[in-house]
């Protein structure tokens, strides 16, 4: 009967919140177009939403950051030509990292995703926020590329 | 007499899910007696079944000041709460309810249900399981634990619980729906379909079920095969992936003759895929 | 009824047997089945030695019934007497200075006083509803005869279909006139009561009631509440008001019995499937939105008595009035009256209503059967053409795609 009390007691606190979700298919164009800023950004705040764990946010966020480095470095040898600027094949690979980040981030996310459709079912756009953090995520590729031009 | 007469009107009203053609033998009740508090609890409900949760939650209040019995109350006035996105409001009603009735099984479960939805999720299950225990041959009970399930995408659970569903529903719909729902979280598109179409078909003035129907209409057509094809896959971001190392590959291998066609191809299909939705929204959507 | 279904059995073996005609009449005219009777008669007649015979029952016929309709009673012997005193107590009134002329007329009748018989007369438009109707209803309902000949079954009764505010009920009242019957409309609260197993008593008790007064046909308004599908239903009281309505429909056979069940939905996708099997409502007939020459009809039924303009172009109106029921178009009406009332509140200006009144309130109005024909579109669009509703997608494509 204890056990009954314990689950008849209340459990909701004043500043709880609904679980939110953008679709998560969604962000493959915003990982496609930007790059992993706009993924990173995006991706974590959905999965924040969605109540995912912390560490799984963290190791998306670390691998993020990484691959930003990397694209940053090879905009940067790009930039003062020490990479030719006919190599394509880096491009396509630092399209391909952005797309495994985001095949990353739909792991995590599909069955949080699930749960929330099932129980709640909102969508919220994301058109909005991917413009802007595609053009914001464009911002430090353009400062390296331009270092890299001047230096 | 009035007042048994009209009450069977509505509750046989209410039986066949025509809530609103209630209405004028409810406002008779009110008429002969304007205090009468079952036809303010019918009247919530009636409120209830046309989405407008504040009307009925008012409507349910008055019911129970003027002598309606609490639990159901407390219970139509948690799910409208629920409904309005008030969680916490949602809560209290539900705790109210089961203080006056801690082994009701539909309110357990409706509660249990409520803990899912806000994250708590071993509350949850405790209560879903006490409401089952209480209840086990609830409509209303295997439908919500279903749910869950579903919620979890746990499919063995998925199947039992549509079971123990297709025992204890009173109405065909439910199970269809939930034999639809089953097969769409599986990505059986064709089986999904199916259940929602004959479900449609008991009820077509559900819009819900028309708008799914109209999405997997759209999903099923033969048009639309290479997308089915690229879901079955992983979804496109496989299918670019898959395509990017292919081509790498390729051309570290300087085996140029073939990847022209390939890219040639992939890029057909990319173009395919983005035009086909505009072409059967054009063409084919909507002819019977 | 023994002899009754002697004769039949006579007549086909052999249906050119004048005489088991003839006998089949006199029956007939024996339960005042009056319409069937002089088809037999008239049957019978092709054998000309037949004639008088027939000619001599029919007098007869009239002879038995006139006493009630033509004979006056015979003055009561203490009535005559009361007036003879009276005449004989009161003096002679006089002469009035201004002769009253004797009123024209006689003393209303209760004939008058009961509702009028409505037949397809009074439906305006709709010829192909109405020639479905005489078809596959009222033919089979007035001669059974044929339908016998070609053993064709004539029984079971009709499901009509349709937005709400098309007619339904009036075409089924109308189609009881046709067939010279009585019509007994019931509705979903006539039947329901709180008590276990009243509500299917009383279900039994109209039928009954219908097959004592036959020829009648049984209207049932609304006939998914009272039949509603099983499958669908969420109490065991449902089920049993299907099962026993089921059951009396079974057991009635519209050619012998004189007793047609009309049912009318506007959503015949709950009706329970039973009902649509053979020997139930086996006939379904959509009665759609009125066609213009009906739609020309309703206004001028409307705007009877209505202070109006002259010249009124009905043919503008029935051309704007696409898809709109019958009572969206009385609602246009009373709209267009109501807004004159307030023009004329405000400025005091009184008016007659215009045609542009009429046309500015049918601008602003969304026809109400917009939304069942859509459903009734996507209901086929999803039915993998079970042919179910033929009717109605016929009407879709034709009027509404």
């Amino acid at each position: 009967m204890s056990k009954m009390n314990a689950l008849l007691q209340p459990s909701i606190e004043k500043d709880w919140r609904e679980t939110k979700s953008y679709d998560i298919q969604r962000l493959l164009w915003v990982a496609f177009i930007g790059g992993p800023i706009p993924l990173m950004v995006l991706g974590t705040r959905n999965a924040k939403w969605l109540n995912v764990r912390q560490l799984h946010i963290n190791l998306l966020i670390f691998l993020g950051i990484i691959m930003e480095i990397g694209e940053c470095a090879i905009i940067y040898l790009f930039a003062n030509g020490t990479l030719s600027a006919e190599d394509r094949v880096m491009r396509y690979l630092l399209k391909l990292a952005s797309i495994l980040l985001f095949l990353g981030y739909r792991a995590v996310l599909t069955k949080p995703f699930q749960q929330h459709m099932v129980t709640n079912g909102n969508i919220t756009k994301i058109l909005k926020p991917a413009i802007v953090w595609i053009l914001l995520g464009g911002v430090p590729e353009l400062i390296v590329l331009a270092l890299g031009l001047l230096g | 007499m009035i007042k048994e007469k009209e009450t069977r009107i509505i509750q046989h009203y209410f039986e066949l899910d025509r809530y609103e053609e209630a209405v004028p033998s409810i406002e008779k009740l009110f008429t002969n007696d304007p205090l009468d508090p079952d036809a303010f609890y019918y009247m919530a409900v009636v409120h209830f079944s046309k989405c407008d949760y504040e009307s009925a939650r008012k409507m349910c209040e008055q019911a129970l000041y003027n002598g309606f019995d609490s639990v159901p109350c407390y219970y139509l006035i948690g799910q409208a709460y629920e409904e309005e996105g008030n969680f916490q409001g949602a809560e209290e009603a539900y705790l109210s309810a089961l203080e006056l009735e801690p082994e009701n099984g539909d309110i357990l479960a409706s509660y249990g249900y409520l803990m899912v939805k806000v994250g708590f999720e071993d509350k949850a299950l405790q209560l879903l399981e006490e409401a089952r225990r209480v209840a086990p041959s609830s409509e209303r009970v295997n439908q919500l634990i279903l749910q869950y399930y579903f919620a979890k995408s746990d499919q063995n659970q998925q199947l039992l619980y549509i079971q123990k569903v297709m025992e204890s529903a009173s109405s065909e719909i439910v199970v269809l729906v939930n034999l639809g729902f089953f097969h769409a979280l599986k990505n059986e598109d064709k089986a999904a379909m199916e259940y929602f179409r004959q479900a449609f078909l008991q009820d077509p003035t559900n819009t819900d079920l028309l708008k799914i129907l109209e999405e997997y209409n759209q999903l099923t057509h033969p048009l639309f095969f290479p997308q089915r094809v690229i879901k079955k896959a992983g979804g496109p971001a496989i299918i670019y992936t898959l395509f990017m190392v292919i081509a790498i590959l390729l051309f570290f291998l300087k085996q140029y003759l073939v990847l022209l066609p390939f890219a040639a191809i992939y890029i057909v299909l990319c173009i395919y895929t983005w035009i086909t939705p505009f072409f059967y929204k054009r063409f084919l959507n909507g002819k019977i | 009824m023994e002899k009754y279904e002697l004769y039949r059995v006579m007549i086909e073996r052999d249906p050119e047997n004048a005489q088991a005609w003839f006998l089949l009449g006199e029956e007939c005219l024996e339960q005042n089945q009056l319409a069937e009777a002089l088809n037999a008669f008239s049957l019978s007649m092709k054998d000309h030695k037949m004639k008088n015979l027939v000619i001599t029952s029919l007098r007869k016929y009239l002879l038995e019934s006139e006493p009630e309709t033509v004979l006056e009673p015979e003055p009561e012997p203490e009535l005559e007497l009361e007036t003879e005193l009276e005449t004989e107590l009161e003096p002679e009134p006089e002469p009035l200075p201004v002769q009253l002329k004797l009123i024209q007329g006689k003393v209303v009748s209760i004939e008058e006083r009961l509702p009028k018989k409505v037949t397809f007369s009074n439906v305006g438009g709709l010829e192909e509803l109405k020639k479905t109707i005489d078809m596959k209803i009222i033919k089979p309902f007035v001669n059974p005869g044929l339908f016998a000949k070609f053993r064709k079954k004539s029984g079971g009764g009709i499901l009509l279909y349709g937005p709400p505010g098309c007619g339904k009920t009036f075409i089924a009242e109308a189609t009881a006139g046709e067939c010279g019957a009585t019509f007994y409309p019931i509705q979903i609260a006539d039947i329901l009561d709180p008590y276990f197993g009243v509500s299917e008593q009383k279900l039994r008790d109209v039928f009954e009631t219908a097959r004592a007064n036959r020829p009648a046909v049984l209207f049932f308004d609304e006939v998914d509440s009272l039949g509603y599908s099983r499958s669908k239903a969420h109490s065991e009281h449902t089920s049993t008001l299907v099962n026993t309505m089921l059951a009396e429909m079974q057991s009635i056979h519209t050619g012998m019995d004189k007793l047609l069940v009309i049912g009318a939905t506007n959503m015949p996708w709950d009706v329970d499937a039973a009902f649509k099997r053979p020997g139930r409502f086996d006939k379904l007939v959509f009665v759609g939105p009125p066609d213009q020459e009906a739609r020309k009809v309703i206004f001028k039924l409307k705007l009877a008595g209505k202070p109006v303009e002259n010249g009124l172009d009905l043919n503008l109106l029935a051309e704007k009035t696409k898809h709109f029921s019958g009572a969206d178009i009385e609602n246009v009406v009373e709209n267009a009256i109501e807004n004159i009332i307030v023009e004329i509140i405000e400025n005091g200006a009184e008016r007659l209503l215009r045609m542009e009144d009429l046309l500015q309130i049918i601008e602003n109005t969304k026809p109400t059967t917009v939304e069942w024909l859509n459903t009734i579109k996507n209901y086929i669009k999803f039915s993998n053409q079970s042919g179910l509703y033929n009717d109605a997608a016929k009407y879709l494509k034709e009027n509404y795609l």
